[in-house]
């Protein structure tokens, strides 16, 4: 009984699915296991549209084009889909992790990473959204580091306000701060949160090697604040320090002499307009950068990089080379006047 | 009907098996349908007399089990 219904299902299907312009009722009538009766044949192919459509093939009438009186029937392709997985932002991130740490385990099947992998192209928006960034990762460096990452990934996943206790390159003491983490992702081997430091009132990142002490701010199930509209991490993730914090208006000119030209690839290439001068130098224009952040980074690149224009930025970058220079000719620096 | 339910998908999902990897062994398919090997004879019995009208070979779903392998024709 159960095998003659679903050898009636599967020709009902095999059916629709090898007529493009629908089939007529007298054709299904045609199919084996139907009853003869009309009653019962309505009934029964109404129960089995019903079954077809709850395995995710929605079976619909219209109108035959050749014929207004006659009915076709055919499978609305755009639905015939198994139905839309939805997963929640914990079970996203939890698959955006198994995805990175499945990528270098060679334990894990071949149709477990496919499985994985196929899951991301499908959900990358989604798991962007939520905050997690898919790119494979390293293992963690200890068990602190480990559980400090999965308390961050459950805060970007609900929306948990962070207290963390944050070390910024240069400084030598802690300090404490309270951020909400937008999202997690991995850029250089290091791994990054992004979002809102209520210290600063502005959005930053964090490298959570530099993370000293984290902990979720406010108790209670609820999310504590909502993702900025239309947030994406991926615009976020892969920045150049000029394109973080506050930004200048006008135009910025970074000059690459023909040995550092490489460095203006596909990355640095499309946060401005390129040209290519004679001698094979490269001019970068750049707008809306954030100033201060623009000279330190084309300091710290080293001879054959210099700011042609604007020449408030050009005698800034001159002063801190300057500085340097004597700091080097005067010994190592101890902090204390001579 | 809950029968029917999980058997057709069953029989889809081994269809699409075969339309990716074109044969497989009985073991194999029979392990990623989580099903017995004689079950899966059974599923290819049946699939083998499903088509459609006027079900004459050239109709029906060209699928077989030969020296302990499933292999599904180009036929439909």
């Amino acid at each position: 009984m159960a095998e003659r219904k679903s050898a009636r299902l599967i020709d009902l299907l095999t059916l629709l699915l090898t007529r493009r312009y629908g089939v007529e009722l007298g054709e299904i009538r045609r199919l084996r296991g139907y009853p003869r009766g009309e009653d019962a044949f309505h009934r029964q192919f109404e129960r089995d549209k019903e079954l077809l459509r709850e395995l995710g093939f929605a079976v619909v009438a219209r109108e035959d084009a050749d014929d207004s009186s006659a009915t076709v029937y055919f499978l609305d392709r755009s639905k015939a889909l198994l139905r839309e997985i939805r997963f929640t932002p914990e079970e996203l991130a939890a698959l955006a992790l198994a995805r990175r740490l499945t990528a270098h385990l060679p334990l894990v099947g071949s149709n477990v990473r496919e499985g994985l992998s196929r899951a991301g192209e499908t959900a990358l928006d989604e798991w962007a959204t939520v905050g997690v960034s898919s790119l494979p990762a390293p293992a963690a460096a200890g068990k602190r580091e480990e559980s400090k990452l999965r308390l961050l990934e459950r805060a970007v996943a609900s929306d948990k306000r962070l207290r963390v206790r944050y070390r910024a390159l240069g400084d030598s003491k802690a300090l404490a701060r309270e951020i909400d983490p937008y999202g997690l992702y991995l850029h250089g081997g290091a791994w990054y949160v992004y979002g809102h430091c209520h210290l600063r009132r502005a959005p930053r990142r964090f490298r959570v090697n530099r993370i000293e002490d984290v902990r979720f701010a406010r108790r209670g199930k609820g999310p504590d604040f909502s993702l900025p509209r239309g947030f994406d991490l991926r615009r976020h993730v892969d920045r150049f320090p000029f394109e973080l914090g506050p930004a200048a208006g006008g135009e910025a000119v970074v000059r690459f002499a023909p040995a550092q030209a490489w460095r203006v690839g596909a990355g640095l290439g499309r946060r401005g307009r390129v040209t290519r001068d004679a001698d094979g130098s490269v001019r970068l224009r750049l707008t809306g950068v954030n100033p201060e952040a623009l000279v330190t980074w084309v300091l710290g690149l080293g001879r054959g990089v210099q700011i042609l224009s604007p020449p408030g930025l050009r005698k800034e970058i001159g002063k801190l080379a300057r500085r340097v220079a004597t700091l080097h000719r005067s010994g190592p620096h101890t902090g204390r006047k001579r | 009907m809950a029968v029917a339910q999980g058997h057709v998908p069953r029989l889809l999902h081994l269809v699409r098996l075969l339309e990716k990897h074109g044969e497989m062994s009985l073991a194999d398919v029979a392990s990623e349908l989580g099903v017995s090997e004689d079950e899966l004879a059974e599923d290819v019995r049946l699939l083998s007399t499903c088509g459609v009208p006027p079900y004459s070979p050239a109709d029906l779903f060209e699928i077989e089990i030969e020296g302990g392998r499933v292999r599904l024709g180009r036929g439909l």
